[in-house]
C-alpha cells in the first residue's frame, strides 16, 4: 500500500512538474520566427501574380504578457512573363519582344504583436511598420532594364505559433498578411504596391 | 542587420531564360525629319554584310549573308521600291561605276558577333559606332562628310544581333554635309545554332518591316 501511495505521489509530482513546464514554454518572453513566405502582388501595372520566392525572419520581446515589440525582415520576388507583342512609341519607334517583369521587395522594420494566449497554441495579431526596398527589372531575351527605390511599409498580420513539444520552445508558425508600400516608379508603372500572402515557418 | 539586408538583396530570383519564346527582339525607328517615305522610289543594298567582331570589323558574304541581303531586297520591293544594282563592289571601293545607277535609299547591314562597344542612350554626335574600326563610313555611299542620326539608340550591349540602317542618298552632298540615316532596325537574341538562327533572323527581318508601316509607298 505504501508503495502504491509512493508511486501515486511521484506520478503526481511529475505530472504537476510537466504541466508547469508545458505552461512555461510558450510563456517565454522572447520569440524568434523564420520560414517561407508566399506573396502575391496586386494593384500595380508592373507585376500582378503570386510567387513563393520569399522568406521571412522576425523576433520580439514580450514586455507585457500579451504584447511584444520586435523587428522583422522579409523578401519576395514576383516575376510575370509578358508574351511577345509590339510596343509602338510616339516617335514612330516600335519594339517587338517578349519580356519578363521582375519585382523584388525587401521590407523590414518594427513589429507590435498581441497574443491571445501563451500556452502551446498562441494565436496572435501583429502590426508591422517599416521601409520597403524594391528593385524592378524588365528582362528581355538578352538584356535587362532596371531601377530601385525605397518606400514606407505597413502590414497587418494574423496567425498563430504552435509549440507542441514537451520542454521545448520549438514550434511552428502560420500567418496571413496584407501589406501596402508607397514605392513609386513611373517608368515601370508602379504607384504603390499592395501585397497579400502567407508565411509558414518555425518558431523558437 | 546590415549583413542580413545585403544577404537578402542577393536573393532576388531572376526569371528563367526558358520562359522566353526564343524569337528575337526587334526594334525599329525612323528619323525625326523623315516619317513619310513616299518620296523615295529606288533603293540599293550594300553587296556584303559588315561583321563586328571584337576590336575590328570586316565585310563578309557567306550563304547566310546572301539570304539576309536577298530578303531585304524582297521586303523593300514588296513595299513598292525599285531595286538598283549600283554595280559597286565592297572589294573595290575605287572602282568606276558606269552610268548613273544611283538609288534614293541605301541599306547597310551589320552583324554584331561580339563587341565591347556600348551604345548611347540619347541622340549623340558622333554616333556610337563612329570610332569602331572598319565600320561603315559615309564615303562608302558617296560624297558625304559624316553621319546624321536624329533618333536615339537605346541598347546598352549587343552580341549576336543584326543592325540595319537605311541612308538617304538624296541628301545634299559635300565633304561637310551629313548623310542622314532615316531608318534603322535592331534585331537581337541569344544564339542557338545556325539553322535555327537563320530562320529566326528571317522572321525578325520580316517583323522589322511589318512594324514599320510608314515605309510602305
Amino acid at each position: 500500500m505504501k508503495n502504491i501511495l509512493k508511486y501515486i505521489s511521484v506520478a503526481a509530482v511529475l505530472i504537476l512538474a510537466g504541466s508547469t513546464a508545458a505552461d512555461a514554454q510558450p510563456g517565454r518572453r522572447y520569440y524568434i520566427d523564420a520560414g517561407w513566405q508566399f506573396n502575391g502582388t496586386f494593384g500595380n501595372d508592373f507585376v500582378k501574380n503570386a510567387s513563393g520566392w520569399g522568406a521571412y525572419a522576425e523576433g520580439g520581446y514580450y514586455f507585457l504578457p500579451r504584447i511584444a515589440a520586435g523587428a522583422f525582415l522579409s523578401y519576395n520576388t514576383n516575376n510575370e512573363y509578358l508574351p511577345r507583342r509590339t510596343y509602338v512609341y510616339d516617335d514612330g519607334a516600335a519594339l517587338t519582344t517578349d519580356a519578363s517583369n521582375s519585382l523584388f521587395q525587401l521590407p523590414f522594420g518594427a513589429t507590435l504583436r498581441y497574443r491571445l494566449g501563451w500556452k502551446a497554441f498562441q494565436p496572435y495579431a501583429e502590426a508591422k511598420v517599416g521601409a520597403n526596398y524594391t528593385r524592378e527589372y524588365t528582362y528581355f531575351p538578352t538584356a535587362a532594364a532596371g531601377d530601385s527605390q525605397w518606400g514606407f511599409y505597413v502590414s497587418p498580420e494574423i496567425g498563430f505559433t504552435w509549440h507542441p513539444f514537451y520542454k521545448s520552445n520549438f514550434g511552428f508558425q502560420f500567418a496571413v498578411y496584407y501589406s501596402y508600400a508607397t514605392n513609386r516608379n513611373d517608368t515601370f508603372g508602379i504607384n504603390g504596391i499592395n501585397n497579400a500572402g502567407f508565411k509558414l515557418g518555425v518558431s523558437f | 542587420m546590415t549583413a542580413a539586408l545585403v544577404l537578402a538583396v542577393s536573393c532576388q530570383k531572376e526569371p528563367s531564360t526558358s520562359d522566353f519564346d526564343g524569337e528575337y527582339l526587334v526594334y525599329t525607328a525612323h528619323s525625326e525629319e523623315v516619317s513619310d517615305f513616299s518620296g523615295y522610289e529606288t533603293f540599293t543594298v550594300a553587296d556584303s554584310l559588315l561583321a563586328i567582331d571584337g576590336k575590328n570589323g570586316g565585310l563578309f558574304l557567306n550563304d547566310w549573308g546572301k539570304s539576309v541581303r536577298s530578303q531585304y531586297i524582297e521586303e523593300m520591293e514588296g513595299l513598292g521600291y525599285t531595286y538598283v544594282d549600283t554595280g559597286m563592289l565592297d572589294s573595290d571601293l575605287e572602282q568606276e561605276v558606269t552610268g548613273d545607277p544611283k538609288a534614293d535609299l541605301a541599306i547597310q547591314i551589320s552583324y554584331i558577333i561580339s563587341t565591347s562597344y556600348f551604345t548611347s542612350f540619347v541622340p549623340t554626335s558622333p554616333y556610337w559606332w563612329n570610332s569602331y574600326p572598319g565600320y561603315w563610313y559615309p564615303g562608302y555611299w558617296g560624297n558625304w562628310g559624316y553621319w546624321n542620326y536624329s533618333f536615339p539608340v537605346t541598347y546598352s550591349y549587343s552580341t549576336h544581333s543584326l543592325l540595319t540602317e537605311m541612308a538617304d542618298l538624296t541628301a545634299e552632298t559635300g565633304d561637310d554635309k551629313p548623310l542622314p540615316i532615316v531608318w534603322n532596325s535592331y534585331i537581337d537574341g541569344s544564339i542557338s545554332n545556325n539553322r535555327e538562327d537563320a530562320a529566326r533572323f528571317s522572321r525578325a527581318i520580316e517583323q522589322s518591316f511589318a512594324q514599320s508601316e510608314y515605309l510602305a509607298k
